[in-house]
């Protein structure tokens, strides 16, 4: 396994597009550090970098990355090797480089400005966000034999989470005005990786104030340890359970 | 006119000397004959001054009820033992000063204070401390007093029970001012008090407001500093008040305010710096006031102004660095907005004179959303949400038609 | 697709069933008055609103709870339940109908509306000779309050 895994980051790096998307991150959040006279908003700019751009570009080439390397899937298929083994590899290896590349091009920058539990806390969502997005990644792209279909695939989920799902959360606030809805909210909301990230970082920011009651509810679930212990739950069920659904399709498909 | 004046100051000069002619002074304290206050003020007539030496002193309930001058030498320390109201004035013409007090006791019907002024005249309390009091000057029913340079501190949480650190009930005519308070209930508390001024004090960390206004008219609020407290200023039922320079500084938290405003009319805020609070100004049914020349900066939101208000006029005011400019929950829009600068202006001035060309919409659909359905705010800095506000941006079709500012500013005002 | 719908309205229907229409007990320096705004920190005269679907509205005393339902025009028929607090200061949120009332101008309430509740008719009594109080009927304060 150690062999594939070094050969598909080998692989990814020297594809140069991983390159540039630290060089990307790398500018930007430096940029938006030094741009902002204030810190605390260069920060809230930084986790709309993590919250758009991290899914988005994780789960696009990843997909692409997927139907680039069938030859090659379809060369190590022909050896002795276990399905499982191919298949948990090209993930560790996708989503291990673009972690790496998340920390350096971000997390860098983020640890010099800010060096406290709320930088720390943002590159945390940050790297799970990668590996989330890994991971659904995968699942599209098992699930499609063509490729044009299964980008936009890919395409259509990350806009579904980053724009859509919140969409039909604001549809349902009309809806149930009437009705106590706060912590209905803050359940579905907690379902979205993205959602459940943005709000956990934005409580530890000062901007918490603004979200008056409903924040208050949020405050006080994130605030105790099983609201932590059922957070961090949700995000690593969000990329365990697609991985295991595409790593059982992988070992059933007929390729 | 010459002639009158001298003959005045000559009678001014007489009446004072006919006092210290008709009043004596009498000292008291440990190294005095005279062991107790109490014991002083029973011995003194109307008019004549006590002066109180260095100690402390435990004499329950002190009354003063004549007429007298009160003043503490260095500080003598009277302690209420968390049991007794410590000084009650119950006569007109009262001076206490330079005094510190501490510990008056606790109860929740008759409130007991370090200093209560029961119905009387023309009471000056100045210069004195005081120190984890469950109220501290409490002015009920008094006309013409004067509270000065108070210093007043309590320690006061959220779950505790606590009293106001400068209480007015029924008054008018009041001067409150150079006082510093911190960590009560309320800072300055006003209800049902007329014609008074509140000039020049500091109010901090007060577990509630820093400065509380109830159906108190024709006040005057100048000078002051209200500084982080648990929800900011509330003014409320009132006409008349006239705010002027005044600094509203990180009141900041679920629900704070840099000042709550409800059922106010013919009100004047001018001149105030409103500087990180969670809201600037709350207007909840406010007429025909103006709010001009003040400076809103990273407020959350520098305005939220509720339906129900009506020919509110804002000019001239800086708004920089808010989250939001302004919030507000009705469509229909009766307030009129003029040349403000706003530093979220992307107009342009082609002929240079400092006044935009296209108008500013002050208003982003999202903080309208917000302020009729709350528990969208769960999508605060959301990508949908920064989508929304800007398409509604370049296309306005949701936020109030007229809702805007004709003539913005593309240079800060010097304030 | 469908299973995906089937679920998410069973947890909806799940959250609102669990939302059982009684009273939320005051968070005493915490929770705001809905219709001044004012925090609310004293818990002799704290009150409050259940409607049908559960929605909690609360107050810093009894005048406030009336003007609000007064001038929103929240209609009788959405309101399951008024609950004001028992004067004697135990945190209790008793039922309106349950409840005894006194008016007397030395309470000095929060908002001057100057009533009092009391679990039980014997406390109400007490108070009301101790404050030279009236005893009040609900309709008598709701005339009350609206008329201040």
């Amino acid at each position: 396994m150690n062999k594939i895994l070094k050969y598909v980051i080998l692989d990814i790096v020297r594809n140069k597009i991983v390159l540039s998307y630290i060089a990307f991150l790398f500018i930007i959040t430096f940029g938006v550090f030094n741009l902002e006279d204030n810190q605390s908003k260069g920060l809230l700019s930084t986790l709309n970098l993590v919250l758009f751009i991290v899914p988005l570009v994780s789960i696009i080439f990843s997909t692409v990355y997927i139907y680039n390397s069938s030859e090659f899937i379809e060369l190590l298929l022909s050896q002795p090797l276990k399905r499982k083994t191919i298949w948990l590899s090209l993930f560790y290896g996708l989503s291990i480089s673009l972690i790496i590349a998340f920390v350096i091009g971000t997390g860098i920058p983020i640890l010099i400005f800010f060096p406290d539990f709320t930088g720390i806390m943002m590159i945390i969502v940050g790297v799970f966000l990668s590996l989330i997005f890994v991971s659904i990644s995968l699942l599209a792209a098992v699930y499609t034999r063509d490729k044009a279909k299964g980008i936009g695939i890919a395409i259509l989920l990350w806009l579904y989470f980053a724009l859509v799902f919140d969409g039909i959360i604001l549809f349902l606030t009309f809806q149930l005005a009437d009705y106590p809805i706060e912590k209905l909210i803050m359940a579905i909301s907690s379902l979205n990786p993205i959602d459940l990230s943005r709000i956990a970082v934005l409580l530890r920011l000062d901007d918490s104030a603004l979200m008056g009651y409903t924040g208050a509810v949020f405050k006080e679930f994130l605030g105790s340890v099983t609201g932590i212990v059922i957070s961090a739950t949700i995000l690593i069920l969000w990329f365990l359970v697609p991985l295991y659904f595409s790593l059982r399709k992988f070992k059933n498909k007929d390729l | 006119m010459k002639p009158i004046i001298i003959r005045l100051i000559f009678f001014s000069i007489l009446f004072s000397k006919s006092f210290t002619v008709f009043s004596k002074t009498i000292y008291a304290g440990k190294n005095q004959k005279i062991k107790s206050i109490n014991q002083a003020i029973s011995i003194a007539t109307a008019y004549d001054s006590i002066i109180i030496t260095e100690g402390k002193y435990f004499e329950k309930n002190i009354i003063i009820n004549k007429p007298l001058v009160l003043i503490g030498k260095n500080f003598p320390l009277l302690d209420g033992e968390k049991k007794y109201e410590i000084v009650s004035i119950k006569s007109n013409e009262v001076i206490f000063t330079g005094f510190k007090l501490q510990n008056s006791g606790k109860a929740t019907m008759t409130d007991p204070a370090a200093i209560k002024v029961y119905n009387s005249k023309k009471v000056i309390i100045s210069g004195n401390i005081i120190l984890n009091s469950y109220f501290g000057i409490y002015i009920q029913y008094g006309i013409d007093c004067k509270i000065k340079d108070n210093k007043i501190i309590a320690h006061g949480t959220d779950e505790q029970q606590i009293g106001n650190a400068i209480h007015c009930w029924k008054s008018d005519s009041l001067i409150i001012s150079g006082n510093y308070t911190k960590g009560h209930r309320d800072g300055i508390y006003f209800e049902f008090v007329t014609n008074s001024v509140i000039w020049r004090n500091i109010s901090k960390k007060n577990v509630r407001y820093g400065l509380h206004f109830m159906f108190s008219h024709n006040d005057s609020y100048i000078s002051n500093v209200f500084e982080n407290n648990g929800a900011g200023v509330a003014v409320m039922f009132t006409n008349n008040v006239k705010m002027y320079n005044n600094f509203f500084i990180y009141n900041w938290g679920d629900a704070a305010y840099g000042i709550l405003l409800k059922e106010i009319s013919d009100s004047y805020i001018v001149g105030n710096h409103f500087s990180s609070n969670t809201v600037g100004i709350y207007l909840e049914g406010v007429s025909r006031s103006v709010i001009e020349k003040n400076i809103f900066e990273k407020n959350g939101w520098a305005l939220k102004i509720q339906a129900s208000c009506m020919e509110a006029n804002i000019n001239f005011n800086n708004f920089i660095g808010n989250t939001f400019d302004v919030g507000t929950n009705g469509t229909l829009v009766m307030n009129n907005f003029n040349s403000n600068y706003w530093d979220k202006y992307e107009g342009y001035d082609l002929n240079r004179n400092g006044i935009g060309d296209v108008p500013y919409r002050p208003i982003s659909l999202f903080s309208m959303i917000i302020e009729k359905n709350q528990p969208a705010l769960i999508l605060f800095r959301s990508i949908m949400v920064t989508l929304l506000d800007k398409s509604e941006k370049l296309i306005p079709s949701l936020t109030p038609e007229n809702l805007k500012d004709e003539k913005p500013l593309t240079r800060k005002i010097n304030l | 697709m469908r299973k995906l719908t089937a679920i998410t309205l069973l947890t909806v229907l799940f959250f609102l069933s669990a939302c059982n229409n009684k009273p939320e007990p005051i968070k005493y320096g915490k929770d705001n008055c809905h219709y001044c705004k004012m925090t609310i920190t004293d818990t002799r005269y704290g009150a409050e609103i259940v409607t049908n679907k559960g929605k909690i509205y609360k107050f810093d005393e009894i005048s406030c709870l009336l003007n609000f339902i007064n001038e929103e025009e929240i209609e009788d028929a959405k309101i399951k339940g008024i609950y004001i607090s028992d004067f004697c200061g135990n945190n209790l949120l008793i039922d309106k109908n349950q409840a005894f009332f006194m008016q007397s101008d030395s309470l000095k309430s929060p908002m001057g509306g100057n009533i009092a509740s009391f679990s039980n008719n014997d406390s109400s009594k007490i108070y009301s000779e101790k404050m030279s109080g009236k005893i009040f009927s609900w309709s008598e304060v709701v005339k009350y309050s609206l008329e201040e």
